[in-house]
């Protein structure tokens, strides 16, 4: 015990304190580490969810819509910008002269147009701009996140699996991250189609 | 004699107990990220498909004039192996005149998606059901 000045003074010290203060640290320690974690984790998922999103987007508007403007094949080259073209579908559109006409706000329900029935040339001119208007392609799917990529595959049934028939886009590698693929049905030229997307990142 | 002692209280223990498990479970509450909305909606987007196509190539009208749902199972069979699904059709009193599965699929215990439409065969009016599942 220390003697000053006549008093006594002592230090406290025991082992609960220590174990308190050694619980304590721990517990701050793991909780910062988890909370990195999941955060981490978290901004993997959404981003991963974002491009879920963005795949389930894209494949509805080419499955489900005509485009708009649904003539959209019939534009050159050199006008397929996307303030030509506000949106991109692969379904048939009905008029004859390949534009617009009072045909394509009926309803289809019962009909032998309509939904589900892909339209060979609006697939082929997406094919042939494949190598010069990619960017511009994505631009008008809405694939707009950094470094978004997308590969389009229509596959048709030869009766016994489906075979790959047109590759649009870019398709993902080895090092690309976050690979999102959807499959929908189809029909093209009466057969049955299978049309995946492939969102990913570079 | 000096005597020296620990303190020892079961309320240090509950209180490192409580703190433990209410950092445990808010990592695991945190970090779990559910897909189940989206996996959802792509099987019923599926299920949607199965039925526009089935309609629009005449195969439910076939099948019901026909009375054989083999080309149904021609299309089903070519769904993802993942997606199970099966095709009923019925007539306007509601009795099933045709059913069938997707071959290699047993029935679902989990999650399904039902979608329906009606179409016109043999000069009446049915209704095809899909029912869709994750094998």
């Amino acid at each position: 015990m220390l003697k000053l000045n006549g008093r006594n003074k002592a230090q406290f010290f025991s082992v609960d304190l220590v174990v308190a203060i050694l619980l304590f640290i721990t517990i701050i320690i793991s909780s910062i580490y988890i909370w990195d974690y999941s955060k981490e984790r978290i901004f993997l998922a959404e981003k991963r969810n974002n491009l879920n999103l963005l795949a389930r987007n894209t494949l509805s508007s080419l499955v489900e819509t005509s485009g708009n403007p649904s003539n959209w094949s019939s534009i050159p080259e050199t006008e397929f910008n996307e303030n030509n073209i506000l949106s991109l579908g692969l379904l048939k559109s009905h008029s004859l002269n390949n534009y617009d006409q009072i045909k394509k706000s009926r309803s289809g329900a019962l009909g032998l147009n309509n939904l589900a029935i892909l339209d060979k040339n609006k697939i082929e001119t997406l094919s042939n701009f494949n190598n010069t208007k990619y960017e511009t392609q994505k631009k008008i799917l809405g694939l707009l996140g950094p470094n978004y990529n997308f590969e389009l595959q229509i596959k048709k049934w030869n009766e016994t699996a489906f075979e790959i028939n047109y590759n649009i886009g870019i398709p993902p590698t080895n090092e690309s991250r976050n690979i999102v693929r959807l499959d929908r049905f189809a029909l093209l030229d009466d057969e049955y189609v299978n049309v995946i997307i492939k969102v990913w990142e570079k | 004699m000096k005597k020296k002692a620990l303190i020892f209280t079961l309320d240090a223990i509950f209180a490192v107990l409580i703190a433990t498990s209410i950092i445990v479970s808010s990592y695991f509450y945190f970090s779990k990220t559910d897909i189940l909305t989206y996996t959802q909606q792509d099987i019923y987007r599926v299920s949607l498909d199965t039925l526009t196509i089935l309609e629009k190539s005449s195969t439910l009208k076939n099948a019901v004039e026909t009375s054989s749902t083999t080309n149904i199972n021609s299309f089903i069979d070519t769904l993802p192996n993942r997606i199970c699904t099966n095709v009923t059709i019925f007539d306007k009193n509601s009795n099933t005149v045709l059913h069938t599965l997707k071959t290699g699929c047993t029935r679902s215990l989990g999650e399904r998606t039902f979608t329906s439409r009606v179409f016109i065969a043999n000069y009446d009016v049915y209704y095809a059901r899909v029912n869709s599942w994750y094998e």
